[in-house]
C-alpha cells in the first residue's frame, strides 16, 4: 500500500523564465565547463536576468560526465550561490532537478536558480557503450547484455508482446518526430523518414533498429527557475511550474538499468506518477495541449503516452500515426524532434523545447494555441514529470 | 570470449556456483519469493536473511532482444545472439543467453530449460526452448 497523494506546496508560485543552449554537435572541441557556462549564460540573457542576480546552481551527471555545479557557479562569477546541488542520475534527473530548483526557490533558499545539463555525449564518454558501475551490472554483463539500447529493448519486446504491438508502433515515433526536426536547425536527423526507408535501416537491438535509438551529441542546455513574483518584471513571457511528480517503483532497481525486479516491463514509472502528476496540477490527461516526451528510444514515448492516460493501453502508435502528434494536431509532441533527432542531452533539451514554446518562441515548428505542456524525463523504473503552462505576457 | 564488468564477491560466487553447473537464488524466509540479485533483506517485504537455494534450471521467456551491435567488442564475434529475461518456476528472473531455435519460433512464455553443458569459451548460462520432460 503506497502513501497517499503528494501535491508539491511551490506549484503556481513558481517559473521557468529562460533557456539556453549552445549548439550540438558530434565534436564540441570544448571542454564541458565552457558548454555549461555558455548554456547557462545564455538562459540569464534570455530571461533579461543579470549573472550576478544567479544564486543557485544544479546539475546532474552520469558517471561523471560532467562538471560540478559549483565549477560553473565560479566561471559564472556569482558572487554569492546560495544553493548548490550535483546528482547523479541519467534522463530521469531534468524534471526532477526543475522541482528541486522550484522548491529552492518557494522555500527560500535561493531567489534565481539555473538548471543545466552538459556533456560531451558523443566524443568523450558515450553513455550508450558506457558501463554501468554497480553489483546488478555484473549479473548480467557476462551475457551480453551491456548496453542500454539493449536495456530498453528487453522492455520494448515485453511491451509489444502485451499491447500486441508491431514494429509499426516503434517506427510511428521516429517517422512523426522527423517531421518536426525539420523546422529545427539544432536537429542533428532531420531527413525526413518512411515506413519502407525504416525498415532497411539496421538492427541495434532487436526490436530496435538504428531511427529508434536516439543519437549521442555533445552540448549543454540549461533553463532559470524563479518565483512568479520575479518573474513579472524579467523580459519573457513566464512558463507557470503547474504540476509535478517524482516517481521510483518497489524494486526500482540498484543501479540506473537494473530491472530484475520489476514485475511488469511494459509499464514504466509514467503509470506510476500519473495520478500525482494530474493531480497536483488540478488537470485530467485530456486538458493538456503539448507533450513533450522523454525519447531515448522510441519505445519510451510508446510507455509514457500511455502511462500518462494520453491514449488507452495499446493504442499509443495508432494514436501517432493518425498524425495527432504532428504540426496541427491534437496534440503536438517532441516538437524538436526529440532526443532522437535534436540529440541527446539526457532529456534536459525536452524541458527547453516545452519552455521555448509556451514563451512563444519556437518559430516555425510552434505549436499554434498550445496554453499547456506536460513534459517527462526518464524512461525506466523512476522518473519525473512537470506539467507547464504559459504564464501572462511580460 | 566474455568479460566481467567488474568484480565484488557477490556476484563472483554467483558466476563461480554458475560455472560449476548451480543456479543460486535467494528466497525470502517470510513470503518465500525469490530473487537472484545479493541484497540483504527481501525486495517484497522487507524481511531479513534471505536464504540461499538452487534453481532448478526450467522457467519461461519474459522477453527478449537480439542483439547486432556489440557495443563491448568482447561480445562482437557473438553476433546476433539472444539475450533472454528467463523467469525461472521458482519465481526469479534471471538473465541469459538462448540458443538452439530459430528468431521466428520465439514466443512470450515459451518453456526454456538451461543447457547443462556451455562452451569454455561461451557465455556462462545458456538456455534453450524446453526439450526434455520437466521431472
Amino acid at each position: 500500500m503506497a502513501s497517499s497523494k503528494a501535491r508539491p506546496t511551490f506549484l503556481g508560485k513558481t517559473a521557468l523564465v529562460g533557456t539556453g543552449s549552445t549548439e550540438f554537435s558530434k565534436a564540441s572541441g570544448r571542454s564541458v565547463l565552457a558548454l555549461a557556462t555558455e548554456a547557462c549564460r545564455l538562459a540569464a540573457k534570455d530571461a533579461g536576468l543579470p549573472l550576478a542576480e544567479i544564486d543557485g546552481v544544479l546539475s546532474f551527471s552520469f558517471n561523471n560526465d560532467s562538471v560540478p555545479s559549483q565549477a560553473v557557479a565560479t566561471s559564472l562569477a556569482l558572487p554569492q550561490p546560495r544553493f548548490l546541488l550535483d546528482i547523479s542520475m541519467g534522463g530521469q534527473a531534468p524534471s526532477f532537478l526543475v522541482m528541486q530548483a522550484a522548491a529552492a526557490v518557494a522555500a527560500g533558499l535561493a531567489n534565481n536558480v539555473v538548471v543545466f545539463r552538459a556533456l560531451n555525449g558523443r566524443s568523450g564518454q558515450r553513455v550508450g557503450s558506457t558501463r554501468v558501475p554497480g553489483v546488478a551490472s555484473n549479473f548480467r554483463y557476462p551475457i551480453g547484455f551491456t548496453a542500454y539500447p539493449q536495456f530498453i529493448a528487453m522492455w520494448a519486446r515485453r511491451f509489444l508482446l502485451e499491447t500486441g504491438g508491431t514494429a509499426e508502433d516503434l517506427a510511428a515515433v521516429p517517422i512523426a518526430q522527423r517531421r518536426w526536426a525539420a523546422a529545427n536547425e539544432r536537429a542533428i536527423r532531420r531527413s525526413p523518414l518512411t515506413f519502407e526507408e525504416y525498415l532497411q535501416t539496421p538492427m541495434v537491438a532487436d526490436p530496435f533498429r538504428a531511427p529508434d535509438c536516439t543519437t549521442e551529441v555533445d552540448g549543454a542546455c540549461a533553463v532559470l527557475v524563479t518565483s512568479t513574483g520575479r518573474a513579472r518584471d524579467l523580459r519573457r513571457r513566464p512558463v507557470i511550474i503547474q504540476g509535478a511528480a517524482y516517481a521510483a517503483g518497489r524494486g526500482s532497481g540498484l543501479d540506473a538499468g537494473d530491472a530484475l525486479l520489476w514485475d511488469d516491463l511494459s509499464r514504466n514509472y509514467t503509470s506510476l506518477l500519473a495520478d500525482d502528476l494530474w493531480g497536483s496540477a488540478g488537470m485530467s490527461p485530456g486538458d493538456v495541449d503539448m507533450a513533450q516526451i522523454y525519447d531515448c528510444f522510441s519505445s519510451s514515448v510508446l510507455f509514457a503516452l500511455e502511462g500518462l492516460g494520453l491514449t488507452g493501453r495499446g493504442e499509443a502508435g495508432a494514436f501517432i500515426r493518425e498524425g495527432n502528434t504532428l504540426p496541427g494536431g491534437r496534440l503536438p509532441m517532441n516538437t524538436n524532434g526529440g532526443l532522437l533527432n535534436e540529440g541527446y542531452l539526457h532529456g534536459m533539451n525536452t524541458v527547453v523545447e516545452a519552455v521555448v514554446q509556451l514563451q512563444g518562441l519556437a518559430g516555425e515548428r510552434t505549436a499554434e494555441g498550445a496554453e499547456t505542456c506536460v513534459v517527462t524525463s526518464g524512461a525506466l523504473t523512476d522518473g519525473s514529470a512537470l506539467v507547464l503552462a504559459k504564464g501572462e505576457a511580460a | 570470449m566474455t568479460t566481467v564488468a567488474g568484480t565484488d564477491p557477490e556476484s563472483d560466487a554467483f558466476w563461480a556456483d554458475v560455472k560449476s553447473g548451480g543456479l543460486p537464488l535467494r528466497r525470502c524466509t517470510c513470503c518465500t519469493r525469490t530473487f537472484v540479485l545479493p541484497l540483504p533483506s527481501c525486495p517484497y517485504c522487507a524481511a531479513e536473511h534471505p536464504e540461499v537455494i538452487q534453481a532448478r534450471g526450467t522457467g519461461r521467456l519474459y522477453s527478449w532482444v537480439v542483439v547486432h551491435h556489440a557495443f563491448d567488442r568482447a561480445f562482437a564475434a557473438d553476433v546476433p545472439y539472444v539475450v533472454a529475461a528467463v523467469e525461472l518456476d521458482e519465481g526469479a528472473r534471471v538473465y541469459a543467453r538462448l540458443e538452439g531455435m530459430e528468431l521466428d519460433t520465439l514466443v512470450a512464455d515459451l518453456p526454456v530449460e538451461r543447457v547443462a553443458h556451455v562452451r569454455a569459451d561461451g557465455p556462462p548460462l545458456v538456455f534453450q526452448p524446453l526439450r526434455r520432460i520437466p521431472a
